[in-house]
């Protein structure tokens, strides 16, 4: 069942609306393979949060609205789930970890109070058996001075132990599947990569699957496996970060990696894409990426692309993937 | 030899807390003794984590905050003995542009009315003021048609244009740029360093670039200063930051950046994945390096003494005692 190619979660064809006419997410698929960290970038609006709360059964309905698709999880398909059975699972086998640390944590309570929270309520455990646990989940995300950190409240810790503290909380009940939603956007540079490396080590000792979810292709690379980029509610592309990263076949994707500077280039100007990403509510008919793109053509803006397998693990939607034009 | 447009000597910004009965508690040093100097036409950057005191250094710099003590020189003048009145006539030649361009512009005022403040000020009215309104809008790639608008009508990438407009109405020749596109898309970001780098070609304009990213800071500044809890730890020409770094906090910048080769190879001993007790304040005298607690080559003297910023090569200067060793 573990085998590299079965996906731990397979989304098909999903489709969120937003009251009234919003369409936030138009038909993403999305697998992520067992034991992978796999990367979503896309820019702010593009769906990549919506997807994740999706996913984790914590959206709004009304005001969103599921009109099609299916999330199939560990073999079990999480759309159809009642809301109890949804948050029975919900900390137990799938976890997500937000971008803002202070945000979700409660300022009220104890760090070590809310990490025992969820290993009372999932695993049934006691008092003083949650206390061990916790100390022992401290240590694994690297908190020093576990002791001290139980009985602190989370305003007298800093913003990196704060998301350590979450991530604890994450992976406290050991979930399969864990979704990191921009976890290092608010750390400090240097933090952000003790924070990946973190995610990393934990995803090989826990035997955790991971979607990764970020704005910036440069922390994707560092640490996924596969990347899927999404664009207005779509995926557009989909391999592994070799070929994502060397061998970009979608016009998107490679303007995405022209536009991050490079030291080396120093001073030129960068190569940018024109145009700002659709609103949800006025995308484009055909291609939603014909207004900006270099190399549209008269069916882009008919006919959308569907996702098509391109190389082998390689899916792109595309007309004309792969062509090069001057400069792009 | 090229003339400097702005000189820092000695620059300390403390902030006190009020105790209850006057100033008893002690003050954070947010800027502690930096001393620095930007040619004309070139980009600075300045570069630190939260919390080390960039923006600290943007505000004193333009004294929006009043210095503690220290200096500020533009062309040779210094500004922090200059009376009030005086002083508003430099004002117009030194601009800053914030982070957020949702907090800088006046929700309620229509974008030709935030423009047009400024020279307003100087006494510029009617067409004239129009025509220059017209004529910035036009530069950073707003039309002009637009200029009656609100801001909550223009996107985030457009709004950071309407405020680059706005900094350059007064036709300054300094610009401070405090992480400009940090809020902004990856490719929005693209396009707002690409009116930056134009700007600065066409207008003949000094910058100092100030952000927590290295990548970008290196990408487009000549000079680089590395700040770190209120100090310059290493400065220099962004080829000697990037390629030639002596501070061990610089080269942790360099190799936290993600997806960055760890080509200064120093990666394990200095990204712990354990958790770093930081308090990130700078509270009272100390007599040891700032980076102390961090340092992964700290030895006995770093303990009892202050490293100062020393020169090891061509505008190239470090603040280590390694340069000693």
């Amino acid at each position: 069942m573990k085998g590299r190619n079965n996906f731990i979660l397979k989304v098909k064809n999903l489709e969120v609306t937003f009251e009234p006419n919003l369409r936030a997410l138009r038909g993403i698929n999305l697998n992520v393979r067992w034991g992978e960290i796999h990367g979503l970038v896309g820019e702010s609006g593009s769906g990549k949060s919506v997807t994740s709360m999706t996913i984790m059964g914590l959206l709004q309905t009304p005001p969103a609205h599921i009109n099609s698709g299916e999330i199939i999880f560990n073999g079990s398909s999480l759309l159809s789930l009642t809301p109890e059975e949804m948050r029975l699972k919900r900390g137990k086998e799938l976890a997500i970890v937000f971008q803002e640390p202070s945000k979700y944590l409660n300022p009220s309570l104890k760090i070590g109070e809310q990490i025992g929270e969820t290993l009372r309520l999932h695993l049934n455990m006691r008092r003083e058996e949650s206390q061990k646990q916790t100390l022992k989940l401290l240590k694994l995300v690297g908190l020093p001075g576990e002791e001290r950190i139980l009985s602190s409240y989370p305003h007298e810790l800093s913003g990196g132990m704060k998301q350590r503290a979450l991530i604890a909380m994450a992976i406290s009940c050991n979930p399969l599947f864990l979704i990191a939603d921009e976890p290092t956007t608010a750390l400090d540079v240097t933090l952000q990569l003790q924070i990946l490396k973190l995610i990393g080590e934990l995803k090989n000792s826990l035997n955790m699957s991971v979607l990764f979810i970020s704005h910036d292709l440069a922390v994707i690379r560092e640490i996924a496996d596969t990347v899927s980029i999404i664009y207005a509610g779509k995926i557009v592309e989909c391999g592994n970060v070799e070929a994502i990263f060397n061998n970009p076949l979608h016009p998107y994707t490679r303007l995405l990696l022209l536009s991050i500077p490079d030291p080396s280039k120093r001073g030129k100007r960068l190569k940018s894409i024109p145009g700002k990403v659709p609103s949800a509510d006025s995308i484009p008919p055909g291609c939603a990426f014909h207004t900006r793109c270099p190399i549209a053509k008269g069916i882009c803006r008919e006919v959308e692309p569907r996702l098509k397998e391109v190389k082998q693990n390689h899916t792109v939607a595309c007309h004309f993937p792969g062509k090069i034009v001057e400069g792009v | 030899m090229k003339s400097n447009l702005i000189e820092v000597k000695n620059l300390v910004k403390e902030f006190k807390p009020r105790g209850l009965i006057g100033n008893i508690k002690r003050g954070v040093k947010a800027i502690d003794n930096i001393s620095f100097s930007i040619e004309k036409n070139i980009v600075f950057g300045l570069v630190g984590e939260s919390g080390c005191g960039k923006t600290t250094v943007a505000r004193t710099l333009l004294l929006l905050e009043q210095p503690t003590s220290g200096e500020i020189l533009y062309r040779g003048v210094s500004l922090t003995r200059l009376p009030k009145k005086t002083l508003k006539d430099y004002r117009r030649n030194m601009q800053i542009v914030f982070q957020d361009p949702n907090s800088s512009l006046n929700p309620k005022l229509k974008i030709a009315t935030s423009l047009g403040e400024g020279l307003g000020n100087i006494g510029v009215s009617g067409t004239e003021r129009e025509e220059i309104i017209d004529k910035y809008l036009e530069l950073v790639g707003i039309s002009p048609k637009l200029k009656n608008r609100y801001p909550h009508e223009f996107s985030g990438g457009q709004k950071q244009r309407i405020v680059i407009a706005r900094a350059l109405t007064l036709n300054p020749d300094f610009l401070v740029l405090d992480e400009p596109v940090s809020n902004l898309d990856v490719s929005i970001q693209a396009q707002i360093i690409n009116l930056l780098i134009d700007l600065r070609e066409k207008l003949k304009l000094t910058y100092l670039f100030i952000s927590h990213d290295l990548n970008l800071v290196a990408y487009l500044s000549d000079q680089i200063a590395v700040m770190y809890k209120g100090k310059i730890v290493e400065t220099g020409s962004a080829e000697n930051i990037v390629n030639n770094p002596i501070h061990p906090y610089t080269i942790k910048l360099l190799d936290s950046i993600p997806g960055n080769p760890r080509k200064h190879g120093s990666s394990e001993k200095y990204l712990t994945t354990t958790a770093e007790t930081v308090d990130g304040k700078n509270i009272g005298p100390t007599l040891e390096c700032p980076y102390y607690n961090l340092c992964p080559i700290k030895g006995k003297i770093c303990r009892g003494k202050m490293p100062e910023l020393k020169k090891v090569g061509d505008k190239h200067a470090v603040a280590c005692f390694i340069i000693d060793r």
